[in-house]
């Protein structure tokens, strides 16, 4: 699905005199505490859809083993992006992390109005889904309220 | 990995001495095959249980179902004739699907045309029913029976299990009889958007067709009524459920018999699935 788009690119980028310039958004967010006695680190997706596609940007999970049946349980994202292959090598993938603030940058290649879709799921805990619209050429600052799973996120455009 | 052979003498022996204790459902029950797993994510070739079970309430076994109406379907859309060990219990059967590819498999059970005569007698006009068709119920029907109908029902439950990607080829139309046709694909099921699904009776629309959708778990809720629709001009029916959870969607089409031992052919379908809260 997305090879023929990551092909175009490629051949559009290498017939170009000028090379194509990434965009970065930086997204700040916290993962809250919660004093349980079943705590497990929340699994993290962000990632941009569009109505043409969805690109994953970072995935924290479970890295033990080289298989991780448990991609499922981050519902939207395994459906829009998960079950159809590989996270792009251009995305943040690691292991989960617990409570704590966390400053990302993320490369949204040349996309310019999308969705940024962010999942946060707890194994015997919670679980948000939070949408925010952006168009880069309107606002640079987007800010979404805390939820069950994730304190207040900002989104900042081209930092 | 524990990889299951299959092994014909042992699933014969299995299959003798379940049928010496099975108990025949009644024709009425709701009769389900679910997978325990509808959506997973694996390179390696892994097993999900399967249960097959005929029933009065959504997902909770009653009735155990013989394994020569099982058929499963591979992802190219094929059928795997083996499907390795089959445990049929009293209340429930179960077998392990072995999943090897990426892609959409399918569970079904077919159950062979059953016939039932129904008729009224006495100064009560009291029902009764032989369980045979209408030639050989036209031998025994007693003196006096009246109001004589006979009816051949067939009998299909389906689901299906993806794994990684969902493809196609499974969810397709063979054209042939009475079928349920799922065209939002069964692992796009979701609170937030519609599902599409069309009926079909020889690859032509039905109209007006009647659906049963019932949620798991009626008898822990406050409202179990089930959600009832019908399906248009061209056989379509969108509906929304804005419940995650399993749930059995059920159907029935009765049509005149163009053969003599009924007098009316009813299929019933019964397709089990999930929708995942988004």
């Amino acid at each position: 699905m997305k090879k023929p788009f990551l092909l175009a690119a490629i051949l559009a980028s290498s017939t170009l005199a000028s090379p194509v310039f990434a965009n970065n958004i930086t997204v700040d967010f916290s993962l809250p505490q919660f004093s349980t006695q079943d705590y497990n680190s929340p699994y993290v997706a962000i990632w941009t859809e569009t109505t043409a596609e969805s690109n994953s940007l970072l995935l924290w999970h479970s890295i033990k083993r080289k298989e991780d049946k448990w991609l499922v349980d981050i519902r939207r994202w395994w459906r829009k992006v998960g079950r159809y292959g590989e996270v792009p090598a251009d995305a943040i993938t690691g292991a989960t992390k617990g409570s704590g603030d966390y400053n990302v940058t993320l490369d949204i290649g040349d996309l310019t109005k999308f969705n940024l879709m962010i999942e946060v799921v707890r194994e015997d805990g919670g679980r948000s889904l939070l949408r925010q619209a952006i168009d880069t050429a309107k606002s640079k600052k987007y800010t979404l309220k805390a939820d069950v799973e994730v304190g207040e996120i900002t989104i900042n455009v081209g930092k | 990995m524990n990889y299951t052979a299959f092994n014909p003498l042992k699933k014969a022996a299995l299959a003798i001495i379940a049928c010496t204790l099975m108990i025949a459902p009644a024709i009425a029950h709701d009769i389900y095959i679910w997978p325990s797993y509808f959506n997973i994510n694996t390179d390696k070739p892994t097993h999900v249980a399967v249960t097959v079970t005929a029933s009065h309430t959504a997902f909770r076994p009653d009735f155990s179902m013989p394994s020569n109406g099982v058929k499963v379907m591979g992802i190219d859309g094929k059928q795997i004739r083996k499907f390795g060990p089959y445990y049929q219990g009293q209340r429930q059967s179960s077998f392990d699907l072995v999943v090897t590819g990426s892609g959409t498999y399918g569970l079904f059970y077919q159950r062979q045309p059953s016939y039932f005569t129904s008729y009224k007698i006495g100064k009560r006009d009291k029902l009764k029913r032989l369980k045979t068709n209408k030639i050989a119920a036209a031998k025994q029907l007693p003196k006096g029976a009246r109001d004589v109908i006979t009816r051949r029902y067939e009998t299909i439950a389906m689901s299906f299990v993806t794994n990684k990607a969902p493809t196609f080829e499974v969810l397709a139309p063979t054209n042939q009889g009475f079928e349920l046709i799922t065209l939002t694909h069964p692992s796009d099921y979701v609170t937030s958007e519609p599902i599409k699904v069309k009926v079909l009776f020889n690859g032509k629309p039905v109209a007006k067709q009647t659906m049963i959708i019932e949620q798991e778990g009626p008898q822990y809720r406050k409202n179990p009524a089930a959600l009832e629709i019908t399906t248009d001009k061209d056989g379509l029916a969108t509906f929304n459920l804005p419940n995650g959870g399993r749930y059995l969607l059920k159907t029935k089409y009765e049509k005149d018999a163009d053969h003599e031992l009924a007098d009316f052919d009813v299929t019933r379908i019964f397709y089990a699935f999930e929708v995942i809260f988004e």
